[in-house]
């Protein structure tokens, strides 16, 4: 992604001097990234589409202002951590999600073919980066899944990075005295 | 040269961020070391979890999700963009403008002072509907304007030489009548009531 940075950053000039079909650029190349963080740290997949849209439509309102100090990927992932934090808190959604959640709120259809999908080892990830803390579980989503690096991850979330290398070293090491039993038993 | 303690620090990150020095390393070390190995085995084993894996992809397609972003993006949600602002302001201004022309109009209208050529039509139109009035009552003042046509039409022609109007107006019978000193309008107001109009 950090690859894609220059041409992020064309697409928004172009944006800016009134290409719509740049800001729609930008939106089919991050949209499944910030759908997936959302889900992620939502851990419900129609307040994971809602949270993605409202994502673009503050980056479609405030993208006239943005100035290229940071890459727009870190700009529109602040923009995601801070919707579904804001949410998380609004709605009290402490217990997060458990697996029945994100199945309970897929299609009739589609949960049988996704039940065969998952894998055991995805299920039990699933619950652990669940029952993390809201800040750990960003972490360790923008940088297992996302692959950002610390730096990007620290401005993004606003900290300092040798906090964040913290947050995303504990969360690691929660999901492997989780998923560690299992895991050593399949191999 | 890297120590174990990095070796064990790396193996926390992403094994896509491992370089393949540094997985060369933690393999030879895994070798003779357990808990390296342990934490090498469970570095590949989390890499195997990618996120469409465990939390699934969009349930919309980037077509649907584009209507309904544009749905979502509706003039009143439209930012400030360019020379001309947004569409909202646009709209804002568009009716500030026309409210504005109508107020000057219609507040000229009101005041009687005409603002535009359009208006003076307009309000030409309007006052015709009150000309008839306007003009019968003209006629009689213009041909009474005078103190002698206006003794003879009030029925007092006698008076005549007594009323002394100062200029022509645009209301003759009103200044005609303020003209009277009171005493002569008490006389014509007392002829008057003794008059028959019908």
């Amino acid at each position: 992604m950090p690859d894609s940075a220059t041409d992020d950053l064309e697409l928004v000039r172009q944006f800016q001097a009134g290409s719509e079909r740049a800001f729609n650029e930008l939106v089919l190349r991050h949209r499944r990234g910030v759908y997936l963080t959302a889900v992620g740290l939502l851990g419900n997949r129609d307040d994971a589409e809602d949270v993605t849209q409202d994502v673009f439509v503050r980056a479609f309102q405030s993208l006239v202002g943005f100035r290229g100090d940071s890459a727009f990927y870190t700009w529109l992932y602040r923009i995601t951590v801070n919707l579904c934090l804001n949410r998380l808190r609004s709605r009290k959604v402490r217990s997060f999600f458990g697996l029945e959640q994100v199945r309970s709120s897929l299609p009739e259809a589609e949960r049988a073919d996704r039940d065969l999908e998952l894998s055991e080892l995805s299920s039990r990830a699933r619950r652990a980066i669940a029952e993390l803390p809201e800040k750990q579980r960003a972490v360790f989503i923008l940088r297992h899944f996302r692959s950002l690096p610390h730096a990007e991850i620290a401005r993004i979330m606003d900290r300092d990075e040798g906090t964040i290398k913290a947050n995303y070293f504990q969360a690691v090491r929660k999901l492997r005295a989780k998923l560690g039993p299992y895991l050593q038993g399949k191999e | 040269m890297l120590t174990r303690e990095d070796i064990l620090e790396r193996l926390l990150e992403p094994y896509v961020t491992l370089t393949a020095e540094e997985i060369e390393a933690a393999s030879a070390l895994a070798a003779r070391d357990p808990e390296v190995a342990e934490a090498l085995g469970l570095c590949r084993a989390l890499s195997g979890l990618t996120e469409a894996a465990v939390f699934g992809d969009p349930q919309t397609s980037d077509a649907a999700f584009l209507v309904a972003l544009r749905e979502r993006l509706s003039p009143s949600a439209l930012p400030v963009r360019g020379a001309f602002g947004s569409r909202r302001m646009l709209a804002a201004v568009t009716v500030t403008c026309v409210m504005l022309v109508a107020v000057i109009f219609g507040g000229g209208r009101m005041s009687g002072v005409n603002t535009s050529s359009n208006g003076e039509g307009i309000f030409a139109t309007v006052e015709a509907l009150d000309s008839p009035v306007a003009l019968d009552l003209d006629s009689v003042a213009d041909v009474s304007a005078d103190p002698d046509s206006f003794a003879a039409y009030l029925g007092v022609p006698e008076m005549a030489a007594s009323w002394d109007f100062e200029e022509e107006s645009d209301e003759p019978v009103t200044d005609a009548l303020l003209g009277l000193d009171s005493q002569s309008l008490e006389e014509v107001l007392n002829r008057l009531e003794n008059t028959n109009f019908f």
